[in-house]
This record gives C-alpha cells, structure tokens and sequence, in this order.
C-alpha cells in the first residue's frame, strides 16, 4: 500500500504526518449535483499530503453560541496526491449537518476539515487481488474513490461493483459509472432498484440477498479483496453473505453509517 | 444527533482518538474479551458520540473499548479487550 506518486517505494501511510490530526480551513472551489439529494463538495486545502483510497476526513461545524457538530464523509476523489479533495453528501432532512453542507455551504466558503483519517477500509492499485465492492446508497462514495484510482492506474486488477439504489434517480455517479464500465478496463457493474425500476431497466429489482452475491461477485476461492459500504443492515446482510459464501473474514472490509441496528 | 447520516463503526474514530496515538488506531485488532473474535478496531461497532465513545464486538456485542474525553485527556477503558495487537504495515509482494 503506498501513494501513487510518492517517491518512497516502502509503505507511505498519510497517517505519518502530524498534519492529519489539525483541524484546518477548507475553501469551497467546487459544488456539484450528483442526483436530486445527493451533492459533491470540492475543497481547497493548505496541507493535504495525499491519502488512499477509502479513507474519510472529519467535518466541524460551529453555531453562533458555540455549539459543535462532527461528522465524517467519505473521500470520493481518487487516492494519491489530488489539488482538490471531495465528499459527496446525502441530505437527511432531520440532520444536523447534511443540510447545511448540501443547501447552504456556497462556493468560497470555508468549514473546518480533518484528515486524511483510516487506514483500514482502505485500498491501493498495488494490491494484486481482485477487488469486489458492494455499495448500498452513499455506500458508494469510498468505492467511487477505489474505482478512481483503479482507472489512474497502471495495474488495474480484475473488479466488480454490485450498487444497489432505492430507485432511477438516486444512482449516485450514473453516467460516470457507465464511462469507466466503456473503457472496458476489467470492471463489471451490476445494479440493483429496491424501490421501482424504469421500463427498460435491465439490472437487479430487489434488495441485495445471499443469491444475488452469489451471482456476482468473485469466487472464494480467487481470494478477492471485498469492500462493503452503506446503511448498517445492509452492510451486515451482505457480510454474512460473504462469509456463508467461504469469504475469510479478513478479506472482507467493512463500512457502516446510520444508526446502529437501523432497518432501510 | 443520530439521524444524520454518520458513520456507526469504529472507522469514525480515527479522528477524535487517533489524535492521542502515534499510529491509525483503525488497524489495530482487538480480540474480544467475551468471545475471543479479533477484529480490527476500524469494524468495530460504534455507539455514542465524541465525548463518550463505546465499541462493542460484532460478533457478540461485548463492549470492548470505552472511551472517554474530558479536559482534553483521553480515558480508555480496555477490559472488554483480552489483547490489543498492532502490526505496523508492510509492503505487498
């Protein structure tokens, strides 16, 4: 695991760094609409040595009677050194953060930003083994960034995205998605819509379950590299799924946002 | 505080706690106290908030870790953990 780019050929964890550990003063450069509710913030930094792909920053926002409010999000652009360091952001209508960074935060404003932070859900174009990635909804963001990287890179192994979406408008990075699938590059793309489907839509229509694993993603015995990311019981359904089917736990990393136990 | 969109496992803790250690906490793998499952720290699940901080085990749902922030000193209440095992990183093949 080391930065595409970096001069040292031995392991270069951002995490080295003490600058990771500051909250610094991140500028607005770019805002961008990924679907209805779904926004991709594009910040400016003065310190970012780079980070890998899968790893998350801190946001901090202050209220005028100093109230404080953390959230992480995941990085969604691609690992390495980047000028431009983005999140991409679902609104939750009763959340204390979402909705100020995806209707109010404008171009040239600043928030406060850690990172890069975590060094285990993590994942660099060095690493040999194919890489399945299985995202439920804003589960998508760190695959998005693996996925990046992988096209930056020079050794591309062999990749599957399984992305399931409530419905149509909610894919997150639809046409982008269909361009890195173009490229013909080693990568497949299988979606699922849980909640209704276009006429013509030719993909999953259910929720991810242990037969739909079982259809796409790599055989146990490839020794895949699996990253899974989303709602909380998604990512524990697909988890068990995986081990059911002869995963080793250890080569099934794991992301889970929402609250613990909550039902989508 | 809980309906937002955040992270409920311990990946989200490489911040507030990563800032006490000199390595990403993430990675460290903690094997339960109750039923002897290791885990990295980073799949943990994650109850709480920065101030106060549990991880209980995924397999059986012992709290493993405890953490709490006070006056800028971190508290770490560990007996929910038989080991903590860190392994600095090495270089794929």
């Amino acid at each position: 695991m080391g930065i595409p780019g970096a001069s040292s050929v031995t392991q270069a964890m951002p995490d080295t760094s003490p600058l990771f550990r500051d909250w610094q003063l991140a500028t607005v450069a770019a805002i961008r609409d990924e679907t209805p509710s779904v926004r991709t913030i594009a910040f400016s930094l003065p310190h970012w040595t780079g980070h890998l792909a899968g790893q998350h920053v801190d946001v901090r926002l202050t209220t005028d009677d100093g109230y404080q409010a953390e959230r992480s999000y995941s990085i969604a652009s691609p690992g390495g050194r980047v000028a431009l360091i983005e999140i991409t952001v679902e609104r939750i209508s009763d959340g204390e953060v979402s909705p100020f960074l995806t209707e109010q935060l404008a171009l040239g404003d600043t928030i406060e930003l850690r990172g890069p932070l975590g060094g285990y859900f993590t994942w660099s174009p060095e690493s040999p083994a194919s890489l399945m990635l299985i995202a439920g909804g804003s589960g998508i963001v760190p695959l998005m960034s693996m996925l990046r990287t992988r096209s930056k890179a020079f050794r591309r192994p062999p990749t599957r995205l399984l992305y399931s979406s409530r419905n149509f408008d909610e894919i997150i990075y639809r046409s982008e998605l269909d361009n890195l699938v173009a490229a013909k590059d080693g990568l497949s793309i299988a979606q699922a819509l849980t909640r209704g489907a276009p006429v013509n839509w030719n993909g999953e229509t259910r929720r991810v379950d242990g037969a739909m694993l079982a259809k796409y993603t790599f055989p146990a015995a490839q020794a895949p590299h699996n990253f899974v990311c989303g709602p909380t019981s998604f990512v524990e359904t697909v988890a068990d799924c995986l081990v059911a089917l002869g995963h080793q736990e250890t080569v099934i990393k794991t992301e889970r946002f929402g609250p613990t136990g909550e039902k989508r | 505080m809980i309906d937002d969109a955040r992270s409920s496992d311990g990946n989200a803790v490489a911040g507030p706690l990563g800032r006490f250690f000199a390595f990403d906490i993430t990675r460290m793998i903690v094997t339960c106290n109750a039923c002897g499952s290791e885990s990295p720290l980073g799949a943990l699940r994650l109850y709480g908030d920065k101030m106060g901080i549990v991880l209980r085990c995924v397999r059986c749902g012992e709290v493993n870790l405890r953490a709490l922030e006070f006056s800028g000193a971190l508290s770490l209440d560990a007996r929910g953990a038989t080991r903590l095992t860190f392994r600095p990183p090495v270089d794929l093949p």
